[in-house]
């Protein structure tokens, strides 16, 4: 039969051992087991970080290569706003010229046409005229025979065609 | 004969600590059955019910423990102390 | 038929009243296991998880973690690895009753003795918090009559603790070692008509303890040794949060 303990019993040598095997086998598993896989998280967490940081810093170069092409999106957006107002300008002042060289013209054939029109009621009229003074003439001296000097009356009767004329 | 009185004494002292057993098995029954209210009331706490009521489960028990060492002491310890004595 | 209930075998009488135990002795076992399991663990980590052994380390180290910081506060962090190591050392020790060894916690040096680590703990908080004046004021609430009332109430929280683990695993070890005992008998009752050795073969034994086992050693082992660990927790947590 082997020596044993009392079942209920209280060594203070064996509370001392206890406390002292927790307390090496704390220090065991915190240099054996927390302390490494904390160290792996750890640099885990700092390379997720670094990924982050890396992720943002690369988001945030895009934004500004964005912001630049969008500048210079802009920019060309302008020149060809203002190439396209030049243009139109020209273009503009082109029809503007043409329209008014158009005008121009058109105005000019009128004033010539309108002259050629007088020039022609002129002719007609002066021909009327001479027509009338001759038919007048031989009327005349159809009526009167012999008695009227064509010298002497021409006069009053270029009035009364005058008057005649004005009236055609 | 004194140590069969004593022996006797001891063994029925103990027999008579562990009522100290009843109020613990009251005490701990009443408090899962209201933490099976509270899980039936809401289930999804179910975990935490469960945790807070073996804590309490546990603190109820000790006086059932210390009745149990009163016990134990009667038996493994006391028989020795008092028949070294004689 | 005699039964005989003992505590831990003495292996070595040192001086001075120091003993060597099959209690000191299954600890060491258990320390060593613990500690070879962790190098075993931990040895070849990689940043990118790399096989179970790894996934398996880093998820204990993680609940030890929480557990801490959810139960006592983001400051408490350091004490991760002591309460890893209380809840392995007091859970394997309870545990290994299922192996056939004394389980150290059946003792109640060793039980004190994690208790009395936590009773440190506890008063160091409490004086830290408190300052000593404060702490001695504090015992005579609210009267000073009450003083020693308050000093017992000082040393019951350790010795509670203690005798909660020594009772329910030492109760486990009794109550099987008096079922065996039991069914030894009962089984060489029931078969003394068999012929010769057969007779004293404990067969009755064989169904029932596997049962009680489960109770006592598995379910008992884990639940003393988790509240074990949430007690020092929370009353520690308690001592260093109160002003």
């Amino acid at each position: 039969m082997p020596e044993t303990l009392e079942f209920l019993s209280v060594n203070i040598w064996s509370v001392l051992m206890a406390i002292g095997n927790l307390l090496i086998l704390f220090l065991i598993v915190k240099k054996f087991l927390f302390k490494p896989v904390n160290d792996i998280l750890e640099k885990r967490a700092e390379e997720v970080d670094h990924i982050y940081s890396d992720a943002e810093q690369m988001r945030s170069e895009a934004k500004a290569n964005k912001n630049i092409y969008e500048e210079k999106l802009k920019n060309v957006k302008t020149e060809t706003d203002l190439m396209i107002k030049a243009a139109t300008e020209r273009a503009e002042n082109r029809s503007e010229e043409i329209i008014k060289e158009a005008t121009l013209e058109a105005e000019n054939r009128k004033r010539k046409a309108e002259a050629d029109i007088l020039l022609a009621k002129k002719k007609a009229v002066d021909d009327i005229k001479d027509n009338i003074v001759e038919m007048v003439i031989d009327l005349a001296q159809q009526v009167v025979e012999k008695e009227i000097n064509e010298d002497v009356h021409e006069n009053l009767i270029d009035d009364a065609i005058e008057k005649l004329g004005e009236r055609v | 004969m004194e140590k069969a009185i004593i022996m006797a004494a001891c063994a029925l002292g103990a027999g008579i600590s562990m009522f100290g057993g009843i109020g613990p098995g009251i005490g701990e029954g009443y408090a899962v059955g209201k933490a099976c209210e509270a899980i039936g009331r809401q289930p999804e706490t179910k975990g935490d019910v469960t945790t807070t009521m073996l804590m309490g489960c546990a603190v109820a028990e000790t006086t059932g423990l210390y009745s149990l060492i009163i016990a134990m002491l009667l038996i493994f310890v006391a028989p020795g102390l008092f028949i070294g004595k004689l | 038929m005699n039964v005989e209930i003992t505590g831990a075998r003495i292996f070595l009488r040192l001086p001075f009243g120091i003993l060597i135990t099959e209690t000191q002795v299954n600890m060491w076992i258990i320390m060593l296991v613990i500690a070879l399991l962790c190098k075993w663990l931990t040895h070849n980590l990689k940043i990118k998880p790399a096989g179970k052994r790894q996934v398996v380390a880093e998820y204990l180290v993680t609940m030890a973690n929480n557990f801490v910081v959810t139960n006592m506060g983001k400051s408490f962090k350091s004490f991760a690895p002591f309460i890893g190591a209380l809840f392995t050392l007091s859970l394997l020790c309870s545990l290994s009753g299922l192996f056939g060894l004394y389980p150290p916690t059946a003792d109640l040096n060793t039980t004190l003795g994690f208790a009395t680590v936590t009773f440190v703990l506890i008063m160091y908080y409490k004086l830290k918090t408190n300052g000593l004046k404060g702490y001695l004021k504090g015992l005579a609430e609210p009267i000073p009559v009450l003083a020693p009332f308050n000093i017992i109430g000082e040393f019951s929280t350790p010795i509670s603790m203690a005798i909660r683990m020594f009772g329910n695993i030492s109760t486990g070890v009794v109550i099987s070692t008096l079922v065996y005992a039991a069914l030894a008998w009962l089984s060489s009752v029931v078969l003394q008509w068999l012929p010769g050795a057969l007779a004293s073969i404990p067969i009755l034994q064989l169904g029932l303890p596997a049962i009680l086992s489960i109770y006592f050693d598995l379910f008992s082992s884990v639940l003393q040794s988790f509240i074990f660990c949430m007690l020092t927790v929370l009353y520690i947590a308690q001592e260093a949060k109160s002003e």
